[in-house]
Order: structure tokens, then C-alpha cells, then sequence
């Protein structure tokens, strides 16, 4: 018997629905899970070094106030969507536990500084800005020992 | 000294208009990533755009026909159909990345959400391409694109350790904070970048806007051959720049703003001010290059008439579906896709299909009934067939490469 092509077709589109169907319904396992947490730490960590850049330049007067703000803006959301990514994961188990008690209060805290960053920028409130960026610093060596570690 | 006048503007405007939205996306995210460890790829990209877009030139100066007219003649309807397919769906989703890239150069400007400006943009667009000349589209936008050149008075200025980007140009292989499979994807979005298939059906369309002839052979080959290189160069410049400033900190590149940073911390706000002038001319111009690349396409298949060159009232099946492109970019853009994100999908997509688009250059550029005696030589065919299998395996693995590392993530 000679299958068509078209049976050809629709058997590959088929399989390929019921890949993509098993795919994202297996759940996650303990190897997934470390995966998945270092690209949602990897994303704080470029929110973190990008903000430090900017902050820095604005601060020295090189940036245009203009793109500094459109940066931070996204520098903010891409920190805030890291916290939310974070809360909405499903730990698999004990093991995966302690990675999820290490990262979450360090993405909160990126995110929040970041905040406080951007207002002070915003503001012109040197001081302010300066603490913001001292704060940044360590939790962004901290994002990234995290991204080397579960990389 | 006018011949002189006009190959040097022809050099410019090809240096100027060779970085598009998936050059500045594609270089800034590997030089973070990689430093300049694929900088070959960027090499072997502008090698091939060269061969392919000189047998373009020659075919549209000698035959006075452009390669999309010639293809279906020559290979026939189905084959052209799918050529048509593969490239305009691409050139499609391109169209729409530059948008987004324009809208982006504005925010960057202004503040006002992008998104804001997507139908200003597409408006301004439309009466551009309506309005001006040809000439004029090509020369004002490639020449502002230049100012790109500020990536290397950047570079210059951030006193980079030069071997150390020259240690890590020489190295194969990802660095050990990255896997084989990112790099292939990455190699694979960089290729891909240097030889968008828009570029060729605008280079050969064009060649027959401005009535090219064998004369003009001299002229062309020199806008391929100095221009291009140099443009490839901008490339460098914009990875080597992101290669310095972030990949020290592990930070990865996501946004227009992070591409254009560096010049700030160099620079200071002028630096800024010049890399947006340079953002919005090298996304506008390119803009116009995938919307007419669009109509191009589609009225040369069917055969309709086409073109700048001829009044809009004359060719407005041509403007139809320029116009009908424009929009649907536009809708693709308002569906609040990230055009950063739509850049690294078009590139994608256009490594799939780039043997479409080259494999059938390769057959007219070797037809005699078109060329004549400049059909392509021993050496041309030889390099033209190596590109061509290193196109081919640049499509086969786009796919699984994407799949395997979730988009380069």
C-alpha cells in the first residue's frame, strides 16, 4: 500500500503536537528545576550589572537622561518578572528546596534596589542613588556565584 | 572626479546600510556572551553576502532583469513559488523587527512607550516609500547610517585589553560559562544576520531601480567588495563593545538600550545621542529595504509591473502589497510581541530558508542565455558552492538548535 503524502503530514504534525503535549505536561524534575532557577537568576544578574552601568554613567554625567530612564524602566521590569517567575515555580522536591529559600530573598532584594535606584535617578537624589548602587553590588556577586554554581 | 563622487558615496551608503536591527541584536548578544569568539562567523557571513550579492549586481546590470524575475523563468513556477513562500514570510517578519527596532530608537529619544510609535512609524514608512525617490531612500538613510561608526571611536575609547579580544577571536569553541549548542545557535543568528534575504532581492531590484547597465559592473563590484567588508566591520565593532563592557560582569544583552550602552560609558551623552540617530537610520533604512524587498518579491513572481521607478498609479499592485506588508508588520508588532525577540526569530527563520533564496542565484548567475560571457568563473562557482553547503547546514540546524537551547537561553 502507498501512503500518501498527505497521511505523511498528518501523522508529523501528530507526533509533533503529541511531543510538544508530553513535553510540557512531564513534570519538572530536581536537574529542570536547577536549570529553570539559574536563567531566572541570570536574568536578575543582567538586570542587576546593567542598572550598575547605568546608575554609574548617569551618575558621572554620561548618560542621556532620556535612554537612562527607558533602561531602567527595563532594567525594573525584567528584575520584577525574575521575582515572579521565581514565585510562580513549581519546586520539585526537598532537594530543589534550598535553591528556591536561596534565590528568592536575593531577587527580591535586586528587584527592590533597583526600585529605589531608578526613583533616586529619577529624582536627582545623588545620595540616595549612590547607597542604592552599594547595595547592588553584593547581590549582584551573589546572582552571579548563584548562576555559576547551577549553570 | 564626478565617477570618484559617486563611488564614494556608493561605499558609503553600503558601509551605512549593511547593519540592520538583527546585526545590532545578534552581534551585541554574542559579544556579551562570547566576547569575540564568533567573530569568524561575522567574516564568513560578509564573505557570503559578498559572492552572492555581486552575482546579483551582475545579473541585474547585464540583463536588466532582477534575480526574482529570472528565477521563475528559469526554474519554473513551483520551484519559484516556494522560493516566494520561504523568502516574503521571512522578509515579512523582518519587515516587522525593524519597525520595532525604529520605535525602539525613538523611545529611546523620547520615553513614550514604543509601542506608541509603531503606527507612527508604519505612517511615515508608508508616505516615504511613497513619496521619495529611490536614490534618495538609498543615499540619506545609508549615509546617516554611518554614524554607527560610533561603535569604534567607542571601542577605541573604552581601552580595551586588545589581545585579549584577539585571544578570544582566535579561540574555536564556546567560552567554558556556555555550552556547543548556544554557541552553534548563536553562530547560526550571526550567519544568518550577515545574509538576511532581503538584502540580495533589494541589492538586484535596486540595481534595475537605478538602470544599471554593464558599465556600472566596476561601480557595483566595488560597493560589494569595499563597502560590505566595511560594514562588517560596524558588526565587529558593536560585539567587540558588548565583549568589553558586559562580558566581564556575566550580563547578557536583551534590549536596544543595553546594544547602545557601551558608547555611553565611553562617550558620555553625545556618544548616546549619536548611537540613537545611528539606531533609527540603520532600522528606518532597512525598514524601506524589506517593505520594497516585499513588493519586489511578489510582483516579480507574477509579473506584474514594479518598482520606484515607475509611477505608483502604474505599478499599484506593486504599492498594494508594499503597503499590505507595512500593516501586517505592524499588527505583528501590536500583538506587544518584543521586537528584540521578534529580531532573533526572523533571524532564525532566515537561516531556514536562505538556501531558497541562494541556490537558485546560483543557477542563474550560471545561465549564459542571461549572462553571456559573464557568467561566474571557476574560482566564483567553487567559493559560491562552498557558501552554499555552508548555508545548507546552517539551515538544518536552525531549527534544533533553537529547540535545544530554547532560543539561545
Amino acid at each position: 500500500m502507498v501512503v500518501g503524502a498527505r497521511a505523511w503530514v498528518v501523522s508529523a504534525a501528530v507526533l509533533t503536537l503529541a511531543g510538544v503535549g508530553v513535553a510540557t505536561s512531564w513534570p519538572v524534575t530536581e536537574r529542570g528545576y536547577a536549570s529553570e532557577v539559574s536563567a531566572t537568576a541570570q536574568q536578575a544578574l543582567d538586570a542587576a550589572g546593567t542598572a550598575i552601568l547605568v546608575g554609574r554613567a548617569q551618575l558621572a554625567g554620561d548618560a542621556l537622561h532620556s535612554y537612562a530612564a527607558v533602561a531602567m524602566a527595563e532594567i525594573r521590569e525584567s528584575a520584577a518578572q525574575a521575582v515572579e517567575l521565581q514565585l510562580a515555580a513549581e519546586v520539585p522536591g526537598p532537594g530543589a528546596r534550598g535553591l528556591d529559600d536561596e534565590l528568592q530573598p536575593l531577587l527580591i532584594a535586586t528587584a527592590h534596589a533597583i526600585s529605589v535606584l531608578e526613583e533616586a535617578l529619577d529624582a536627582d537624589d545623588v545620595p540616595c542613588a549612590e547607597a542604592a548602587l552599594d547595595q547592588l553590588e553584593p547581590f549582584r556577586s551573589a546572582l552571579s556565584a548563584f548562576v555559576e554554581r547551577t549553570r | 572626479m564626478t565617477k570618484l563622487l559617486s563611488i564614494t558615496l556608493g561605499i558609503l551608503t553600503a558601509i551605512g546600510g549593511f547593519v540592520d536591527i538583527g546585526d545590532l541584536v545578534a552581534n551585541s548578544q554574542t559579544g556579551a556572551r562570547f566576547g569575540m569568539r564568533l567573530a569568524w562567523v561575522v567574516l564568513l557571513g560578509v564573505g557570503g553576502i559578498c559572492v552572492y550579492a555581486d552575482m546579483c549586481g551582475r545579473i541585474a546590470a547585464i540583463s536588466g532583469r532582477p534575480v526574482f524575475d529570472l528565477v521563475r523563468e528559469r526554474l519554473g513556477p513551483k520551484v519559484a513559488l516556494a522560493n516566494l513562500a520561504g523568502s516574503y514570510l521571512v522578509t515579512l517578519m523582518t519587515l516587522g523587527a525593524e519597525i520595532g527596532g525604529v520605535a525602539l530608537a525613538i523611545q529611546l529619544a523620547s520615553t513614550v512607550h514604543y509601542l506608541l510609535w509603531v503606527p507612527v512609524v508604519a505612517a511615515v514608512l508608508m508616505v516615504v516609500l511613497w513619496r521619495v525617490k529611490f536614490a534618495n531612500l538609498e543615499r540619506v538613510f545609508g549615509l546617516v547610517g554611518l554614524s554607527l561608526i560610533v561603535f569604534v571611536v567607542a571601542l577605541i575609547a573604552l581601552h580595551p585589553h586588545w589581545g585579549t579580544l584577539g585571544d578570544q577571536a582566535t579561540s574555536l569553541g564556546p567560552p567554558s560559562s556556555e555550552t556547543w549548542s548556544t554557541y552553534g545557535f548563536f553562530g547560526v543568528s550571526l550567519f544568518a544576520a550577515a545574509m538576511t534575504p532581503y538584502e540580495v532581492f533589494f541589492f538586484s531590484s535596486g540595481g534595475v531601480e537605478e538602470r544599471w547597465t554593464r558599465k556600472d559592473l566596476g561601480l557595483e563590484r566595488v560597493n560589494v567588495f569595499v563597502g560590505f567588508p566595511l560594514g562588517g566591520l560596524l558588526s565587529l565593532a558593536i560585539m567587540a563593545c558588548a565583549a568589553v563592557v558586559y562580558l566581564p560582569g556575566g550580563v547578557q544583552v536583551s534590549t536596544l538600550a543595553q546594544t547602545g550602552l557601551p558608547v555611553g560609558l565611553a562617550l558620555g551623552a553625545i556618544g548616546l545621542i549619536v548611537v540613537i540617530v545611528g539606531f533609527f537610520a540603520a532600522t528606518f533604512g532597512a525598514a524601506l529595504e524589506t517593505g520594497l524587498s516585499s513588493g519586489y518579491t511578489v510582483a516579480q513572481y507574477f509579473g506584474w509591473q514594479w518598482g520606484k521607478r515607475v509611477a505608483p498609479k502604474q505599478d499599484a499592485r506593486f504599492f498594494t502589497v508594499v503597503l499590505v506588508s507595512i500593516l501586517l508588520g505592524t499588527a505583528m508588532l501590536l500583538t506587544t510581541i518584543d521586537p528584540v525577540q521578534l529580531t532573533e526569530y526572523s533571524l532564525i527563520f532566515s537561516a531556514v530558508v536562505l538556501p531558497l533564496t541562494y541556490l537558485p542565484i546560483l543557477v542563474v548567475a550560471n545561465d549564459r542565455a542571461y549572462l553571456g560571457e559573464h557568467v561566474n568563473g571557476r574560482v566564483t562557482n567553487a567559493i559560491a558552492v562552498f557558501y552554499l553547503v555552508v548555508i545548507l547546514l546552517v539551515a538544518i540546524a536552525a531549527i534544533p538548535l533553537m529547540i535545544i537551547t530554547g532560543a539561545g537561553s
